[in-house]
């Protein structure tokens, strides 16, 4: 390595103690001499470059970059060998290296310029940036990467400083609010407030600096339109390094749809109430024929009890009162007959123009409550732009209920069952036909010649009332109730309803 | 029969809620000879301590104690009281809890003949 002169043996401990710093330095080290050309290469730069300290002692420090460093260096080393003037001395900058193979890794160089026995030298200091760069590109991926979720979310994403300044505005935030990010960062989020829940924003600020997080909190924005927006925003504390607050990020969610939803939702749950008669109709229709059944044991045994009066010891009196007392019983049972007929009449029926699609879509929505997909395959087929018609929206509901839960129940032991709903047209366009297919029991002959009758059912624990009053409901809207076996097994009922009449100016 | 003096009146309980139904059942039943008590209720039943009858006519649905309910109870105090359920209702879940406790279940209405000859063969089995 370096000879020292003779006369400086006297320090031979500061002179071995340049040479251990120099051997024991982690960053790679190199010595150039008042030439420019290498002196020192010390075991780091060894290690780094492949090269032997041989190999590169006495040329140019641009040995050990790559290009266009190399070239750049060249000439430097040339106006310092022609001019003395050294253009490489600074407080660093990042290189591309090159070992001894070719190959390249990235480099942190700086030089000093110092005067070693009244000649100009050069200590020159490599760290290996490898293992940075790659660190670098980690983070900036990670960066990346959040900022892609964060773009991508279609919940809007702001966050803001502790005095409400804008400091991020993703994508989606961009099309709730209508700005873009480059009109909102850096200004208030005030103007996203409504004037009457400006107050919203200091509680939101107050719960903010003492850490609390606000969650799904259901409020009004205010767009760049001048609309309003139903959200729910949720917001977090961001907190630094030592955990004081310094802002705010928000998630704001439009639940304009939701709240559509839930008012739709609102309004099919009333519309199920009376819906719900039906079933309730079930239940009531039980109780009926319990009723109905007393009255006619009564009749019954009076009739049977007269008939003994007279031929046992022909007592008309007696059998007269007793015949009276039948009667009796045979008005109960006709007032108990009535008031199921008022019962489905109950309702003073509205008719109104309706998209058929439409009902029979929230039937499905009522009808199917509890069946669950697994069940079996549910397919609706509705044509489309039918002509309106004028009907009991709520009766015709419940017509189709009774017919899709029919159409359930005959599948309920089947392993792959399918209830198909479809609308047509009818051939020359007066009527629109709504089917009920279902691939499920079937039903006999017998039973299908009485089916529309009150008290006939296949069902363990039903009272055969429900088809009775559908056929009922579809025929005050003069229309045609009707069942056939499919042709795949189970049973086809179907509909018709007139089409409404294209009103007159 | 009673009034002839020759055998001792088979007691018939009737115990149904509905007015029409006791009465007429009882009418019916006093025409063939039997003696008849009614009972609004099952507790109004279980409440008349001189109610000694041969067998029970007993409607299901009443307010209150259902007749099955009853039955259960009189059988599990060792009760054997010959039994007939009478239901206006069809309902699948009663057969197998009437068959359980050996009570016949018929529907109503139910024929004179029916009526009468289950008395009979309840009578016999007595006797």
């Amino acid at each position: 390595m370096i000879s020292p002169p003779a006369r400086l043996t006297a320090a031979s401990w500061d002179a071995s103690l340049f040479e251990t710093v120099v051997a024991a330095s982690v960053n790679g080290v190199v010595i150039l001499d008042d030439q420019g050309l290498i002196r020192v290469f010390n075991e780091t730069c060894e290690a780094l470059f492949h090269y032997r300290s041989a190999d590169v002692v006495g040329q140019g420090l641009y040995v050990l970059l790559a290009p266009p460093f190399r070239e750049q260096y060249k000439a430097f080393l040339a106006t310092f060998q022609s001019t003395g003037e050294a253009s490489t001395k600074g407080s660093g900058r990042e290189l591309t290296a090159q070992r001894k193979d070719g190959s390249v890794f990235p480099i942190f160089l700086s030089v000093g310029e110092g005067v070693h026995l009244g000649k100009p030298m050069f200590y020159a200091v490599i760290q290996d940036l490898t293992d940075l760069q790659h660190e670098r590109a980690m983070h900036a991926e990670e960066r990346a990467f959040l900022a892609a979720i964060v773009d991508s979310s279609n919940d809007a994403i702001i966050s803001k400083t502790l005095d409400g300044k804008i400091t991020s505005w993703n994508h989606a935030a961009e099309n709730l609010f209508g700005y873009r990010a480059a009109e909102m960062i850096g200004t208030s989020v005030r103007q996203l407030f409504p004037a009457d829940r400006i107050h919203e924003e200091e509680e939101i600020l107050e719960k903010l600096t003492r850490g609390i997080k606000v969650e799904h909190y259901e409020t009004v924005r205010l767009k760049k339109d001048g609309t309003l927006v139903d959200v729910s925003v949720t917001i977090s504390p961001i907190c630094n390094d030592n955990g004081r607050v310094i802002g705010a990020s928000k998630t704001v969610r439009d639940i304009t749809e939701h709240k559509q939803s839930e008012a739709r939702l609102h309004q099919l749950s009333s519309e199920l109430h009376h819906v719900a008669r039906l079933s309730e109709m079930g239940h009531l229709s039980a109780a009926i024929a319990h009723e109905l059944n007393q009255p006619l044991a009564a009749i019954l045994n009076y009739t049977n009890l007269a008939k003994r009066l007279i031929s046992l010891n022909g007592d008309a009196q007696k059998a007269l009162e007793t015949l009276n007392k039948a009667g009796d019983q045979a008005i109960r049972a006709g007032k108990i007959i009535r008031g199921l007929r008022d019962f489905v009449e109950k309702r003073d029926s509205k008719r109104t123009l309706e998209d058929i699609n439409a009902v029979a879509e929230d039937a499905v929505v009522l009808g199917l409550i509890g069946v669950k997909s697994s069940d079996f395959q549910q397919e609706l087929e509705f044509a489309r732009d039918l002509p309106p018609v004028m009907i009991d929206r709520v009766q015709i509901q419940q017509v189709l209920v009774n017919l899709l839960r029919n159409g359930a129940e005959a599948m309920a032991d089947r392993e792959q069952g399918k209830l198909t709903l479809t609308t047509t047209l009818g051939d020359d366009e007066s009527v629109i036909i709504v089917r009920v297919t279902d691939t499920g029991t079937g039903i006999s002959e017998y039973v299908s010649n009485q089916l529309f009758r009150p008290f006939v059912t296949t069902k363990a624990g039903g009272m055969g009332i429900g088809l009775a009053i559908s056929r009922a409901l579809v025929e005050s809207h003069g229309g045609i109730l009707s069942c056939s076996p499919n042709q795949g097994g189970g049973s086809v009922f179907q509909f018709t309803l007139p089409t409404a009449a294209p009103t007159m100016e | 029969m009673r009034f002839l003096g020759l055998r001792v009146a088979t007691m018939v309980n009737i115990i149904d809620d509905d007015d029409a139904v006791r009465d007429s059942t009882r009418a019916l039943l006093e025409s063939y000879g039997y003696e008849v008590r009614e009972h609004p209720s099952a507790e109004h039943f279980l409440n008349d301590d001189d109610a000694k009858p041969h067998c029970l006519l007993v409607d299901q649905h009443m307010p209150g104690m259902t007749g099955l309910d009853l039955l259960e109870h009189l059988r599990a105090r060792g009760d054997t009281t010959p039994a007939l359920m009478m239901t206006g209702r069809s309902d699948p879940s009663l057969e197998p809890r009437a068959l359980r406790i050996g009570v016949t279940l018929l529907h109503k209405p139910v024929p004179e003949e029916q009526l009468v000859s289950w008395i009979e063969k309840t009578r016999k089995g007595c006797a």
